[in-house]
């Protein structure tokens, strides 16, 4: 079953059809969220608090977007709301390892070590951006999700979703380059 | 092309979404300009490892908490209910 045909049946009344959306998206925005907060709890709380108030919402989302769309939207708001209360906290290096599975069959203790230590760096590098960067960096980045649909979850055109890009990753690259600059370096 | 010129566009440059003529002149430029080219590779470094960020899987059971208060919200804004 489509989004849209989702939609349709749960603006019916048909609350069992959030479920199929739920499901379908419910990793995508996690990981949107998680990685927006840098923690995992909040993560949690905060996707469930997305999904429902599309649930709460969907009688007025008329689907001139996608549901994908709106959905990263009312992510990102939330996301970046719960970012600011928790500026203070953001500023720490937050221990992600706890939730992040390693992508290597067998990885040795060293490079084990090496990829929890370039997670947190870019996490914490993430964390230190402003929302609006981060925003667009895990959009494209992350989520591979093309300029057209960047520009409309951000509701900015798409030369602008270009140029903030650009001086989204200029901002975090200045934030790693003493890491990077030493690996290159080491090799 | 000027450092100027050729740093506006390096994040383009660097998706490959720019016209073949502009994509030449870039290159050409990288190849002289070590700053250049430096700025470059940090931008290129910071693009793959966002993309190298491990998928996380939502909490156990996160669908079926969400798809329940969502049935307390539908019970309750049901006018019938009340």
């Amino acid at each position: 079953m489509s989004d849209a045909e989702c939609v349709r049946r749960l603006q019916r009344g048909e609350t069992d059809a959030f479920e199929f959306l739920v499901r379908r998206h419910e990793k995508t925005i996690f990981n949107l969220v998680y990685r927006m907060l840098g923690d995992y709890d909040e993560a949690a709380e905060i996707s469930q608090e997305v999904f429902l108030s599309a649930f709460r919402a969907v009688g007025q989302f008329r689907g001139d977007a996608n549901f994908s769309t709106w959905l990263y939207r009312i992510a990102l708001n939330h996301a970046s709301t719960r970012r600011k209360t928790l500026g203070i906290r953001q500023r720490r290096s937050m221990s992600i390892e706890n939730a992040d599975p390693l992508s290597d069959p067998q990885p040795g203790p060293s490079d084990v070590l090496e990829k929890k230590e370039i997670r947190e760096r870019v996490q914490s590098a993430l964390n230190q951006l402003d929302p609006e960067d981060a925003e667009v960096i895990l959009l494209r980045d992350l989520q591979d999700i093309p300029y057209d649909e960047v520009a409309r979850v951000l509701e900015i055109p798409v030369g602008t979703v270009k140029s903030r890009l650009h001086r989204a990753r200029r901002a975090l690259k200045s934030r790693l380059a003493s890491y990077f600059c030493a690996g290159r370096k080491a090799v | 092309m000027n450092c100027q010129e050729a740093q506006t566009q390096l994040s383009e440059y660097l998706e490959s979404s720019l016209d073949a003529l502009r994509m030449k002149s870039i290159e050409t430029h990288l190849l002289g300009c070590p700053v250049c080219r430096a700025e470059a590779d940090g931008l290129a470094d910071c693009i793959q490892e966002i993309a190298r960020l491990p998928i996380v899987d939502p909490p156990m059971g996160f669908a079926q908490r969400v798809m329940a208060h969502a049935r307390v919200i539908e019970v309750k804004s049901s006018p019938w209910q009340s």
